[in-house]
């Protein structure tokens, strides 16, 4: 189990995580994270204090981002019809041990970058074909 | 080529910039992982250099001694991280690269706080990579 929290420390939460986490370039979250998405899926979540603070903001037919409504800080993605939600890398603790695995909308990411690790990479016509077929 | 113009992703916050920009950077240090939530890219614009249409729902927070954060109240998005000390440079903007309408053309020229960078993940490719130091020696310097 890991813990995170927001720049301003109001939320808090808990999340059971795996070892992986994964990047998304599509252009939404594009311009919610600044410039690409990095996300460590969870099989459980629990806002620890500050639940009031959590803004969760029902961003698209399928999907909710939720952030702190004070500092701003973006806590998890979390796509309506999964399980638990996504919660941001950045936003945990303790990132040790979890290793990019996948990037979505491969073709879509910002010219010049690219991160040094391999990972499985998925066009935004195969997201498509497998998230909403 | 990369547009002047940029949104959240709700589209109620919007600008326009006075250039069109060319570069963008990235900065690996722990504030901004934890506001973007993922790969902060940004593009360095003077205080002039960027309009905002009028809107309630650009939020700033005062992120430290030296800076506050823009963002968007409706739908979270990180809109820009801007330098609040006295100085030449007071007013800088670092804008959301990924809030552009249009980033094609830009080259990815820089990255900062290096040495903050966690050991999860690294950007390819060869550009200047200036650690925390170096970054505040140049705006104190």
């Amino acid at each position: 189990m890991r813990t995170g929290r927001c720049l301003c420390g109001k939320v808090t939460f808990e999340a059971d995580t795996g070892a992986r986490f994964n990047i998304c370039y599509c252009k939404m979250c594009q311009r919610w994270s600044a410039g690409a998405f990095m996300g460590v899926p969870t099989t459980g979540f629990r806002v620890t204090d500050g639940a009031e603070a959590l803004t969760i903001a029902k961003t698209s037919d399928w999907a909710n981002r939720a952030f702190c409504t004070d500092c701003g800080s973006n806590i998890y993605y979390h796509a309506r019809d999964a399980g638990a939600p996504t919660v941001t890398l950045g936003s945990l603790d303790d990132t040790s041990g979890l290793a990019a695995t996948r990037q979505y909308f491969i073709d879509a990411k910002p010219e010049g970058f690219t991160i040094a690790e391999e990972t499985t990479m998925m066009t935004e016509a195969e997201c498509i074909a497998h998230f909403a077929p | 080529m990369a547009s002047k113009t940029g949104s959240c992703l709700c589209g109620s916050v919007t600008y326009e910039l006075a250039e069109e920009p060319t570069s963008y950077g990235a900065c690996h240090c722990g504030m901004c992982r934890k506001f973007s939530g993922g790969i902060e890219l940004g593009i360095q614009v003077m205080s002039d250099g960027v309009k905002f249409k009028p809107t309630e729902t650009l939020a700033i927070y005062e992120s430290s001694d030296w800076a506050e954060r823009g963002f968007c109240v409706g739908c979270g998005s990180s809109i820009f991280w801007r330098l609040t000390t006295e100085g030449e440079m007071e007013g800088m903007f670092s804008i959301a690269a990924g809030t552009l309408d249009d980033m094609s053309g830009l080259k990815f020229e820089a990255e900062v706080y290096i040495d903050h960078k966690p050991d999860s993940h690294a950007f390819e490719g060869e550009r200047n990579r200036l650690t925390e130091a170096e970054v505040l020696e140049i705006f104190n310097g």
